[in-house]
C-alpha cells in the first residue's frame, strides 16, 4: 500500500513536470508489455557492438 | 526546441517506453520510443518505431506523414521525460541507416545551442581500435550519438 502511494506520487510528479514541457503526459501501463523486451533486436545488437567497443564514458 | 511536437504522449509504469500518435496524409500512425539497458557498459539504449496493429515494431518504414521535425521534436521531450526519471543516464542513439543517422546530427547541429543547455552531447567516431567518444561539433559525420542530462 506504502509502496502504491509513492508510485502515485510519482507518477503526479512527473505529469507536472510534463506539463512544463507542454506535454499532456498519460501513464500507460498496456505499454509495460514492452519493457524488458528486446523489440529493436537488431538496433540493439548493432548498440552493443558498437558501444562495447568504445573507450569508456565520463563519470 | 524550434519546432511544434505531439503534445499527448504516453508512458509505461517504468518510464521505458514512451508513446504517442502520428498524424498527417497516411493517416493516424502510433510511434513508440524504447529505452533498452545494456547493463555490460551501463547504457540506454533508444530506439522509436511504428507499432503496427499485430503489436509489432517497425523502425525502417517511411510513414512520410511529413512531420518529421515534429516527430523528432516529440522524441527529444519524452527524453527530456526519461531523463527525469534517470537523471544520470547515458543515452546511446543512432538512425537504422546512415541516412538516418545524418538526419539527427543535422537536427542537433540545428538546435545545438538549445540542447547543449540541458544535455552533454558526444559524438561517436571509429578509430582504429574501435570507437571513440568526442563532444559533438557541427560537420563531423558520426557513427551515433551519446547524451546525458547536465545540472542534474
Amino acid at each position: 500500500m506504502f509502496n502504491f502511494v509513492i508510485m502515485k506520487e510519482k507518477d503526479k510528479e512527473l505529469i507536472e513536470y510534463a506539463k512544463t514541457l507542454g506535454i499532456n503526459l498519460t501513464i500507460d501501463p498496456s505499454l509495460d508489455k514492452y519493457s524488458g523486451k528486446t523489440i529493436f533486436p537488431e538496433k540493439l545488437a548493432e548498440a552493443k557492438k558498437v558501444l562495447l567497443n568504445m573507450k569508456p564514458l565520463p563519470k | 526546441m524550434k519546432y511544434e511536437k505531439y503534445d499527448d504522449v504516453k508512458v509505461s509504469s517504468d518510464r521505458l517506453e514512451y508513446g504517442f500518435i502520428s498524424y498527417g496524409p497516411k493517416g493516424a500512425i502510433q510511434k513508440i520510443i524504447h529505452f533498452d539497458f545494456i547493463e555490460e557498459v551501463g547504457v540506454y539504449n533508444l530506439a522509436f518505431g511504428n507499432l503496427k496493429p499485430d503489436g509489432s515494431i517497425d523502425d525502417l518504414s517511411v510513414n512520410d506523414n511529413q512531420d518529421r521535425n515534429k516527430i523528432l521534436a516529440t522524441v527529444v521531450y519524452s527524453v527530456s521525460l526519461f531523463c527525469k526519471e534517470y537523471p544520470h543516464a547515458w543515452i546511446y542513439f543512432s538512425g537504422s541507416t546512415a541516412h538516418r543517422t545524418r538526419l539527427y546530427r543535422m537536427a542537433i547541429a540545428v538546435n545545438l545551442d538549445e540542447l547543449s543547455a540541458d544535455f552533454e552531447i558526444l559524438g561517436l567516431v571509429k578509430d582504429m581500435e574501435g570507437f571513440v567518444h568526442i563532444p559533438f561539433r557541427k560537420g563531423i559525420d558520426y557513427f551515433g550519438f551519446l547524451i546525458r542530462r547536465k545540472n542534474v
